[in-house]
């Protein structure tokens, strides 16, 4: 009886200590992590000095934060890093189409109990839906929000004034509108980055074409909804009012943008301050309010907007002890604070990734320093960006979709061609998966 | 007890050559040596031939021996044909152009500038400068030259009359000329620097002899020049041939293999495997196809031409 006793004794003890296993966050003095990140110029300036600050809160911590390139370098370092077992920083920014593919191979590690053990620290409920949702692989948060962007259009507010139109919300008033600007102009209305399918995908998910169906491993591109926003594109591009950029894209665009030679530019949100003070300077010889858009509508009232830009990870290598992983998840929840989130903003153009930020009285202040230098982020609803299908091959049939679509768009390629050698690409692709 | 002679044929003629003694001493002064190149040859290509055989992607760290899946689908997926003939077309269009450009250019700058006088070094020196910059560097100076609205290339043929501006990185058909103009101009030096000093090498006997039979500019070209030069042009081509047909560096900084894959060299498909797609196996197998490629081809070229050329000046 007494051996049963101590049997189920200790089974209790075995179970008690399974079920209340929890994250060891000790963080001895002295601890010292490498942080990666790709953020230059004042961006920088700011995450250092917030970092400085946090280190200032926190003693016992050493942050060495290394700017190691744009995000293909990153991911390019983290792979190699990753497979000599050494060297993998203990905190690092990636893109966040990656992350599917990097969780699938277990190089991250699950934030969950990180945000269980550090429940005071970071309220994670307050980040916005769209924006976590993207960083979960399953049930595992295997990623949280910080740096992140959308794909928007900037506009010459003042010349759209002075034509008396406003751009469009919905898909389906894009000709009208282009029609107008273009004869007013009679140059391009909206350049179009072609060499991300980022940028352009967002119109075909709102009128229902995906590129990746999950279900029968093949693409959603396969439609005649697809073929014919396709189709309406080209037709934009025909008439000249739409141009498809896929040369020195970023220059390109804001050099036509700020000189006048465009409208209009489908581009990343996180360029919005260097627009606008490169367009109210008149730094390219043109004078002009800069205003922004979401993505339109679709047809039937679909609203994507895609979380985009960078995302934290903490690589789950082996070389990194856990009080260092402790530190980085230190290092996360102050970063994505709503404070430091507002002051990083207010820099960067990138989202804020709280919705505390907006509608808590005590960030009242800072929320309105951020409108203040860029009034027009109040127009972009943080609460319609969604996720994109999370699929480790979307990065790669991404490519194939923006090389047949520049084909069409900016070489006159045929359409009907162009379209079915592309669809049978992505289908190849995902089936040798 | 003696040892037996070697008989070999060189030049047309027999010759009989005693094997050099064997030392101990000379092997273990090779060793270090041999064993270094070992390591970062030799080792490298066993362990890219092991990778071959796994299905190792870069992101994990666990992988399993799969036999010859990738080789499998090296030749049988449509996603590694349509992607491997592609690079394997472009690489090889880049190389015959960059061959041409570089060796024939040279020889002619190298005929061109075949004057002892300081003007001509001036010359020299100047067409050889670009070989002195690095090639990123080169290349983000040209990805602005050649800027489809604002690069100075097309603002100078503006001034000649060409007003449509070219689309120099954009367009299918100009971005490998692109790449091609390039490096043409940064190694076109080198091998005018070889060929001179190959040319200042040729007597002078063969061309006063030549003149006083009566041969043309032209026809000593033909008959004394180019003979005479055919071992520095076979060096020339082995080594261009080789380099071009690795060429990235270039195409990474300019196009980025693209518009389309239209410079998806053989090099950047092998990374765009490894790095992107992180698939460090089927990355193996396509450098180890490539490696026997080079090899064949180098070969088969040297076996080939070596008939052609000519050593004795």
């Amino acid at each position: 009886m007494k051996k049963l006793f101590a049997v189920v004794m200790a089974m209790m003890l075995l179970l008690s200590c399974g079920a209340f296993a929890e994250l060891d966050t000790t963080i001895p003095e002295g601890t010292s992590f490498v942080f990666w990140h790709s953020f230059t110029g004042a961006n920088e300036a700011t995450l250092v000095a917030q970092i400085a600050e946090f280190e200032a809160q926190n003693p016992g911590i050493d942050v060495q934060e290394q700017y190691i390139g744009g995000y293909n370098v990153i991911h390019t370092e983290l792979a190699s890093a990753n497979a000599a077992k050494v060297g993998v920083p203990a905190l690092s920014v990636i893109n966040v189409p990656r992350l599917t593919s990097y969780a699938n191979d277990a190089l991250v590690e699950d934030l969950t109990p990180y945000i269980e053990a550090f429940a005071d620290e970071i309220n994670f409920a307050d980040f916005y839906d769209g924006m976590v949702d993207m960083m979960k692989n399953g049930d595992h948060q295997t990623a949280l929000p910080f740096g992140q962007s959308g794909q928007i259009f900037y506009y010459n507010k003042t010349l759209l004034d002075s034509l008396n139109v406003t751009f469009p919300t919905k898909t389906e008033d894009m000709e009208a509108f282009l029609e107008t600007v273009y004869n007013a102009t009679q140059k391009p209305v909206i350049e179009i980055h072609g060499t991300d399918n980022a940028y352009f995908y967002c119109l075909f998910t709102n009128m229902g074409a995906y590129m990746i169906d999950t279900e029968t491993n093949t693409t959603g591109l396969d439609s005649d909804v697809a073929k014919d926003l396709a189709a309406k594109l080209r037709s934009w591009v025909d008439k000249g009012y739409i141009k498809w950029v896929i040369n020195d894209v970023a220059n390109t665009m804001l050099l036509d943008f700020t000189s006048g030679n465009c409208a209009s530019v489908l581009y990343t949100s996180s360029v919005y301050a260097s627009y606008k003070q490169k367009a109210e300077s008149g730094a390219n010889g043109l004078t002009f309010e800069v205003g922004i858009a979401n993505q339109p509508f679709g047809a039937n009232g679909t609203n994507h907007q895609y979380v985009a830009g960078a995302t934290m990870i903490i690589p789950a290598a082996e070389c990194n002890t856990q009080a260092q992983k402790n530190a980085a998840f230190k290092l996360i929840c102050f970063l994505t604070a709503p404070e430091q989130q507002l002051e990083w903003a207010t820099t960067s153009s990138y989202y804020v990734t709280r919705k505390s930020a907006s509608t808590d009285p005590q960030y009242a202040e800072a929320y309105a320093a951020l409108l203040e230098k860029l009034p027009e982020m109040a127009t972009i609803d943080l609460n319609s960006y969604v996720a994109k299908t999370k699929h480790e091959l979307f990065d790669k049939c991404g490519d194939i979709f923006e090389k047949y679509m520049s084909a069409i768009m900016a070489d006159a390629g045929d359409l009907e061609e162009n379209w079915d050698i592309m669809i049978e690409e992505i289908n190849d692709t995902l089936a040798d998966r | 007890m003696k040892k037996k002679l070697t008989t070999m044929e060189i030049g047309g003629r027999t010759v009989h050559i005693r094997p050099e003694k064997f030392y101990w001493s000379d092997f273990f002064m090779a060793l270090p040596a041999v064993l270094i190149l070992v390591l970062i040859t030799y080792y490298p290509i066993a362990e890219l031939i092991r990778i071959s055989f796994t299905d190792w992607r870069l992101t994990s760290n666990v992988y399993d021996y799969v036999g010859f899946k990738n080789w499998n689908w090296l030749f049988t997926a449509k996603t590694s044909t349509r992607y491997l003939s592609n690079s394997l077309r472009i690489t090889v269009i880049y190389t015959v152009g960059n061959i041409a450009i570089d060796l024939g250019i040279g020889l002619l700058l190298a005929h061109l500038f075949n004057r002892l006088t300081k003007p001509f070094a001036a010359m020299r020196a100047l067409i050889f400068m670009p070989r002195y910059i690095a090639m990123s560097s080169c290349g983000i100076i040209f990805l602005w030259m050649l800027n489809t609205d604002y690069g100075v290339i097309n603002k100078m043929l503006e001034w000649v009359g060409v007003t449509e501006h070219i689309n120099w990185l954009g367009d299918d058909q100009n971005a490998l000329i692109s790449i091609l103009i390039l490096t043409g101009w940064h190694g076109i030096g080198y091998c005018m620097m070889i060929y001179l000093s190959a040319l200042l090498g040729i007597s002078k006997d063969y061309y006063e002899a030549s003149s006083l039979d009566g041969a043309t500019g032209l026809q000593q070209f033909r008959y004394i020049t180019l003979p005479l030069l055919s071992p520095t042009t076979l060096f020339l081509f082995i080594t261009t041939f080789i380099s071009s047909m690795k060429v990235y560096q270039s195409v990474d900084v300019m196009t980025g293999g693209g518009p389309r894959q239209k410079t998806e060299v053989m090099v950047y498909y092998i990374y765009r495997l490894a790095f992107d797609d992180n698939r460090l196996d089927r990355a193996s197998v396509v450098a180890l196809l490539f490696f026997v490629i080079l090899l064949l081809v180098t070969a088969s070229t040297l076996r080939v031409t070596n008939k052609n050329v000519h050593y004795e000046a």
